[in-house]
Protein backbone atom coordinates (compact mmCIF):
# COMPACT_ATOMS: atom_id res chain seq x y z
CA UNK A 1 0.00 0.00 0.00
CA UNK A 2 1.52 3.52 -0.72
CA UNK A 3 2.08 5.75 1.79
CA UNK A 4 0.61 9.34 0.86
CA UNK A 5 3.00 11.51 -0.30
CA UNK A 6 4.76 9.12 -1.75
CA UNK A 7 6.63 8.37 -5.05
CA UNK A 8 6.65 5.26 -6.87
CA UNK A 9 9.86 4.95 -8.81
CA UNK A 10 9.14 1.56 -10.43
CA UNK A 11 5.74 2.98 -11.97
CA UNK A 12 6.85 6.14 -12.73
CA UNK A 13 9.51 5.03 -14.77
CA UNK A 14 6.95 2.60 -16.52
CA UNK A 15 4.91 5.59 -17.51
CA UNK A 16 7.76 7.50 -18.89
CA UNK A 17 7.69 5.51 -22.13
CA UNK A 18 3.93 6.17 -22.32
CA UNK A 19 4.74 10.21 -21.67
CA UNK A 20 7.55 10.68 -23.99
CA UNK A 21 5.18 8.94 -26.69
CA UNK A 22 2.00 11.44 -25.87
CA UNK A 23 5.13 14.15 -25.40
CA UNK A 24 6.17 13.65 -29.19
CA UNK A 25 2.39 13.18 -30.76
CA UNK A 26 1.89 16.61 -29.16
CA UNK A 27 4.70 17.86 -29.96
CA UNK A 28 4.05 17.21 -33.66
CA UNK A 29 0.26 18.61 -33.26
CA UNK A 30 1.34 21.83 -31.82
CA UNK A 31 4.19 22.19 -34.99
CA UNK A 32 1.69 21.07 -37.74
CA UNK A 33 -0.49 23.69 -36.12
CA UNK A 34 1.84 26.36 -36.03
CA UNK A 35 3.45 25.84 -39.33
CA UNK A 36 0.08 26.03 -41.06
CA UNK A 37 -1.42 29.25 -38.94
CA UNK A 38 1.77 31.15 -40.09
CA UNK A 39 1.17 30.57 -43.91
CA UNK A 40 -1.10 33.25 -43.82
CA UNK A 41 -3.08 34.22 -46.87
CA UNK A 42 -2.41 38.20 -47.62
CA UNK A 43 -5.29 39.41 -49.96
CA UNK A 44 -4.60 42.37 -52.21
CA UNK A 45 -7.45 42.18 -54.51
CA UNK A 46 -8.08 45.67 -53.64
CA UNK A 47 -4.65 46.90 -53.62
CA UNK A 48 -4.77 44.94 -57.23
CA UNK A 49 -7.53 46.69 -58.58
CA UNK A 50 -6.82 50.06 -57.34
CA UNK A 51 -3.50 49.78 -59.79
CA UNK A 52 -5.82 48.30 -62.71
CA UNK A 53 -7.83 51.20 -62.42
CA UNK A 54 -4.80 53.65 -62.50
CA UNK A 55 -4.09 52.47 -65.88
CA UNK A 56 -7.63 52.65 -67.27
CA UNK A 57 -7.57 56.42 -65.55
CA UNK A 58 -3.64 57.28 -66.57
CA UNK A 59 -1.94 54.82 -69.16
CA UNK A 60 -1.94 56.30 -72.42
CA UNK A 61 -2.34 52.91 -73.68
CA UNK A 62 -5.99 52.90 -72.27
CA UNK A 63 -8.65 55.40 -73.19
CA UNK A 64 -7.81 58.49 -72.34
CA UNK A 65 -7.58 61.57 -74.76
CA UNK A 66 -4.75 62.89 -76.11
CA UNK A 67 -3.91 66.09 -76.47
CA UNK A 68 -0.89 66.64 -78.63
CA UNK A 69 0.12 62.80 -78.09
CA UNK A 70 0.15 64.49 -73.94
CA UNK A 71 -2.69 62.02 -72.35
CA UNK A 72 -5.10 64.13 -70.41
CA UNK A 73 -6.43 62.75 -67.02
CA UNK A 74 -9.90 62.48 -66.13
CA UNK A 75 -10.84 63.01 -70.25
CA UNK A 76 -12.35 60.14 -72.29
CA UNK A 77 -11.65 59.47 -75.81
CA UNK A 78 -14.79 57.97 -76.72
CA UNK A 79 -13.81 56.39 -79.60
CA UNK A 80 -11.10 54.56 -77.76
CA UNK A 81 -13.68 53.26 -75.11
CA UNK A 82 -13.89 49.75 -76.95
CA UNK A 83 -13.57 46.03 -75.58
CA UNK A 84 -10.51 45.68 -78.18
CA UNK A 85 -9.09 48.70 -76.48
CA UNK A 86 -9.77 48.05 -73.10
CA UNK A 87 -8.43 44.17 -73.62
CA UNK A 88 -5.63 45.18 -74.83
CA UNK A 89 -4.91 47.72 -71.70
CA UNK A 90 -5.56 45.34 -69.00
CA UNK A 91 -4.40 41.94 -70.97
CA UNK A 92 -4.37 39.01 -69.26
CA UNK A 93 -6.26 40.20 -66.03
CA UNK A 94 -8.04 37.80 -63.76
CA UNK A 95 -10.73 40.47 -63.31
CA UNK A 96 -14.27 40.45 -64.81
CA UNK A 97 -14.82 43.62 -64.82
CA UNK A 98 -17.92 45.91 -66.46
CA UNK A 99 -17.42 49.54 -67.62
CA UNK A 100 -20.63 51.35 -68.07
CA UNK A 101 -20.36 55.12 -69.71
CA UNK A 102 -23.05 57.40 -69.10
CA UNK A 103 -23.11 60.86 -71.14
CA UNK A 104 -25.61 62.73 -72.42
CA UNK A 105 -28.48 60.06 -72.49
CA UNK A 106 -25.71 57.80 -74.00
CA UNK A 107 -25.28 54.29 -72.17
CA UNK A 108 -22.18 52.64 -73.77
CA UNK A 109 -21.46 48.96 -71.58
CA UNK A 110 -18.47 46.84 -72.09
CA UNK A 111 -17.37 43.41 -69.78
CA UNK A 112 -14.44 42.04 -69.90
CA UNK A 113 -14.04 38.14 -68.96
CA UNK A 114 -17.40 37.76 -69.31
CA UNK A 115 -16.89 34.15 -67.21
CA UNK A 116 -15.31 35.89 -64.16
CA UNK A 117 -18.16 38.55 -64.03
CA UNK A 118 -20.96 36.40 -64.10
CA UNK A 119 -19.63 35.19 -60.64
CA UNK A 120 -20.60 38.72 -59.51
CA UNK A 121 -23.98 36.62 -57.95
CA UNK A 122 -21.80 35.26 -55.52
CA UNK A 123 -20.73 38.92 -54.35
CA UNK A 124 -22.29 37.80 -51.06
CA UNK A 125 -19.76 35.67 -50.16
CA UNK A 126 -16.72 37.38 -49.38
CA UNK A 127 -14.22 34.66 -48.75
CA UNK A 128 -14.42 33.57 -51.92
CA UNK A 129 -15.25 36.12 -54.66
CA UNK A 130 -13.80 40.08 -54.47
CA UNK A 131 -16.44 42.83 -55.57
CA UNK A 132 -16.16 46.26 -56.26
CA UNK A 133 -18.72 49.01 -57.69
CA UNK A 134 -17.50 52.16 -57.70
CA UNK A 135 -18.57 55.67 -59.70
CA UNK A 136 -16.54 58.41 -61.51
CA UNK A 137 -17.20 61.88 -62.08
CA UNK A 138 -15.07 62.27 -65.72
CA UNK A 139 -15.27 63.74 -68.88
CA UNK A 140 -15.88 62.54 -72.72
CA UNK A 141 -14.52 63.80 -75.49
CA UNK A 142 -16.64 63.14 -78.57
CA UNK A 143 -15.78 64.60 -82.13
CA UNK A 144 -13.54 67.24 -80.07
CA UNK A 145 -16.15 68.34 -77.68
CA UNK A 146 -16.26 67.99 -73.92
CA UNK A 147 -19.36 66.48 -72.32
CA UNK A 148 -19.90 65.69 -68.19
CA UNK A 149 -19.91 61.64 -68.05
CA UNK A 150 -19.99 59.34 -65.24
CA UNK A 151 -18.41 55.91 -65.60
CA UNK A 152 -19.11 52.94 -63.41
CA UNK A 153 -16.44 50.17 -62.95
CA UNK A 154 -17.74 47.39 -61.76
CA UNK A 155 -14.65 44.66 -60.94
CA UNK A 156 -15.43 40.53 -60.09
CA UNK A 157 -12.29 38.65 -58.46
CA UNK A 158 -12.22 34.99 -57.85
CA UNK A 159 -10.29 34.83 -54.52
CA UNK A 160 -9.00 31.19 -55.01
CA UNK A 161 -7.13 32.72 -57.77
CA UNK A 162 -5.27 34.56 -55.30
CA UNK A 163 -4.47 31.44 -52.81
CA UNK B 1 10.58 5.74 0.55
CA UNK B 2 14.93 4.68 0.93
CA UNK B 3 17.79 7.53 -0.09
CA UNK B 4 18.13 5.86 -3.87
CA UNK B 5 14.60 6.04 -3.99
CA UNK B 6 14.78 9.94 -3.72
CA UNK B 7 17.60 10.40 -5.95
CA UNK B 8 15.70 8.39 -8.82
CA UNK B 9 12.82 10.68 -8.29
CA UNK B 10 14.52 13.69 -8.26
CA UNK B 11 16.32 12.12 -11.78
CA UNK B 12 13.20 11.35 -13.22
CA UNK B 13 12.15 15.13 -12.44
CA UNK B 14 14.52 16.47 -13.52
CA UNK B 15 14.66 14.01 -16.80
CA UNK B 16 11.22 15.91 -17.05
CA UNK B 17 12.17 19.49 -16.51
CA UNK B 18 15.14 19.02 -19.23
CA UNK B 19 12.53 17.17 -22.06
CA UNK B 20 10.21 20.48 -21.63
CA UNK B 21 13.09 22.81 -22.01
CA UNK B 22 13.54 21.08 -24.81
CA UNK B 23 10.14 20.99 -26.44
CA UNK B 24 9.49 25.27 -25.47
CA UNK B 25 12.60 25.73 -27.37
CA UNK B 26 12.19 23.74 -29.92
CA UNK B 27 8.77 25.48 -30.63
CA UNK B 28 10.20 28.68 -30.41
CA UNK B 29 13.23 27.76 -33.04
CA UNK B 30 10.33 26.29 -35.46
CA UNK B 31 8.66 29.46 -34.80
CA UNK B 32 10.97 31.74 -35.80
CA UNK B 33 12.15 30.06 -38.75
CA UNK B 34 8.86 29.92 -40.22
CA UNK B 35 8.60 33.46 -39.51
CA UNK B 36 11.77 34.45 -40.61
CA UNK B 37 12.53 31.74 -43.40
CA UNK B 38 12.77 32.95 -46.99
CA UNK B 39 9.32 30.30 -47.01
CA UNK B 40 7.34 32.71 -44.89
CA UNK B 41 7.94 35.33 -47.39
CA UNK B 42 7.97 33.68 -51.20
CA UNK B 43 4.03 33.81 -51.41
CA UNK B 44 4.30 37.74 -49.94
CA UNK B 45 6.97 38.90 -52.57
CA UNK B 46 5.51 37.15 -55.46
CA UNK B 47 2.09 39.55 -54.86
CA UNK B 48 4.33 41.75 -54.44
CA UNK B 49 6.66 41.38 -57.18
CA UNK B 50 3.44 41.01 -59.30
CA UNK B 51 1.70 44.26 -57.75
CA UNK B 52 5.16 46.01 -59.38
CA UNK B 53 4.58 44.70 -62.78
CA UNK B 54 0.57 46.17 -62.82
CA UNK B 55 2.39 48.95 -61.72
CA UNK B 56 4.88 49.23 -64.20
CA UNK B 57 2.53 48.47 -66.70
CA UNK B 58 0.45 51.88 -65.55
CA UNK B 59 3.35 54.42 -66.34
CA UNK B 60 3.27 56.93 -69.03
CA UNK B 61 6.97 57.57 -68.48
CA UNK B 62 10.16 55.62 -67.20
CA UNK B 63 10.39 54.17 -63.60
CA UNK B 64 13.07 52.37 -62.18
CA UNK B 65 12.52 50.48 -58.51
CA UNK B 66 15.52 48.58 -56.70
CA UNK B 67 13.99 45.69 -54.86
CA UNK B 68 15.89 44.67 -51.84
CA UNK B 69 15.14 41.34 -49.58
CA UNK B 70 17.49 39.52 -47.48
CA UNK B 71 16.78 35.88 -48.35
CA UNK B 72 17.96 33.95 -51.38
CA UNK B 73 15.40 33.73 -54.57
CA UNK B 74 15.01 33.00 -57.69
CA UNK B 75 12.63 34.80 -59.57
CA UNK B 76 10.45 34.02 -63.20
CA UNK B 77 8.51 35.81 -64.87
CA UNK B 78 6.77 34.13 -67.49
CA UNK B 79 2.89 34.33 -69.12
CA UNK B 80 1.93 36.90 -66.75
CA UNK B 81 2.75 35.24 -63.59
CA UNK B 82 5.60 36.30 -60.79
CA UNK B 83 7.20 33.09 -59.39
CA UNK B 84 9.70 33.15 -56.51
CA UNK B 85 11.12 30.20 -55.39
CA UNK B 86 13.65 29.23 -52.29
CA UNK B 87 17.54 28.46 -53.17
CA UNK B 88 16.05 24.41 -52.47
CA UNK B 89 16.07 22.45 -55.31
CA UNK B 90 12.58 20.66 -54.31
CA UNK B 91 10.88 24.46 -53.08
CA UNK B 92 7.76 24.51 -55.05
CA UNK B 93 7.31 28.13 -56.08
CA UNK B 94 4.80 30.48 -54.88
CA UNK B 95 3.23 32.28 -57.74
CA UNK B 96 0.89 35.48 -58.44
CA UNK B 97 -0.24 36.62 -62.00
CA UNK B 98 -0.28 40.29 -63.17
CA UNK B 99 -1.96 42.24 -65.45
CA UNK B 100 -0.10 42.87 -68.61
CA UNK B 101 -0.25 45.63 -71.07
CA UNK B 102 -0.87 45.18 -74.78
CA UNK B 103 1.25 47.36 -76.04
CA UNK B 104 4.45 46.07 -74.44
CA UNK B 105 6.13 42.80 -75.25
CA UNK B 106 5.25 40.45 -72.62
CA UNK B 107 8.10 39.40 -70.07
CA UNK B 108 9.86 36.34 -70.63
CA UNK B 109 12.48 36.38 -67.84
CA UNK B 110 14.21 34.02 -65.16
CA UNK B 111 16.76 35.31 -62.35
CA UNK B 112 18.38 34.93 -59.24
CA UNK B 113 19.20 37.61 -56.82
CA UNK B 114 22.34 35.85 -55.78
CA UNK B 115 25.64 34.55 -56.92
CA UNK B 116 25.60 30.67 -56.48
CA UNK B 117 29.42 31.51 -55.03
CA UNK B 118 28.57 34.08 -52.58
CA UNK B 119 26.71 34.43 -49.70
CA UNK B 120 24.85 37.50 -50.42
CA UNK B 121 21.50 38.67 -52.11
CA UNK B 122 20.98 41.55 -54.56
CA UNK B 123 18.52 44.28 -55.38
CA UNK B 124 16.00 43.58 -58.15
CA UNK B 125 15.78 46.17 -60.51
CA UNK B 126 12.52 46.61 -62.37
CA UNK B 127 13.03 49.12 -65.10
CA UNK B 128 10.65 50.82 -67.77
CA UNK B 129 11.78 53.40 -70.18
CA UNK B 130 8.78 55.29 -72.45
CA UNK B 131 9.50 53.04 -75.60
CA UNK B 132 10.97 49.92 -74.15
CA UNK B 133 8.99 47.01 -72.70
CA UNK B 134 9.64 46.21 -69.01
CA UNK B 135 12.88 45.07 -68.03
CA UNK B 136 14.24 43.52 -64.74
CA UNK B 137 17.48 42.43 -63.51
CA UNK B 138 20.26 41.84 -60.73
CA UNK B 139 21.99 45.19 -59.51
CA UNK B 140 25.62 44.65 -58.06
CA UNK B 141 23.90 46.18 -54.96
CA UNK B 142 23.84 43.19 -52.75
CA UNK B 143 23.12 43.16 -48.99
CA UNK B 144 23.14 47.01 -48.65
CA UNK B 145 26.62 47.28 -49.57
CA UNK B 146 27.87 48.74 -53.35
CA UNK B 147 29.88 45.94 -55.30
CA UNK B 148 32.91 47.36 -57.14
Amino acid sequence: MHKRGSFDTSMELGLLFPRLFIIGIVFIAVTMIIDTSLKMNTDVSEIESYTLKNRIFYSQSCILWKEHNRPIPGIIDIEKFNEQNLDTCLKNTLFGIKFTLNYENKTKEIELNKRIYQQQIFCFDKDQVYCENKDYYILVNEKGSIKDGILRIEMVRLKRDTL
Amino acid sequence: MNKKGVEEAQLLLITYLVLNVVILLSLLYIVQKQLDGPDASKTFISKDHALILDTLYNSNGDIELAYSSKNKYEFIYKKNTAMVKTEKLTDTPASYKYSENGIYNPIDISLKNYDDKSEKSCKILFKKTKTDAVAIEKTSVCNGEQAE
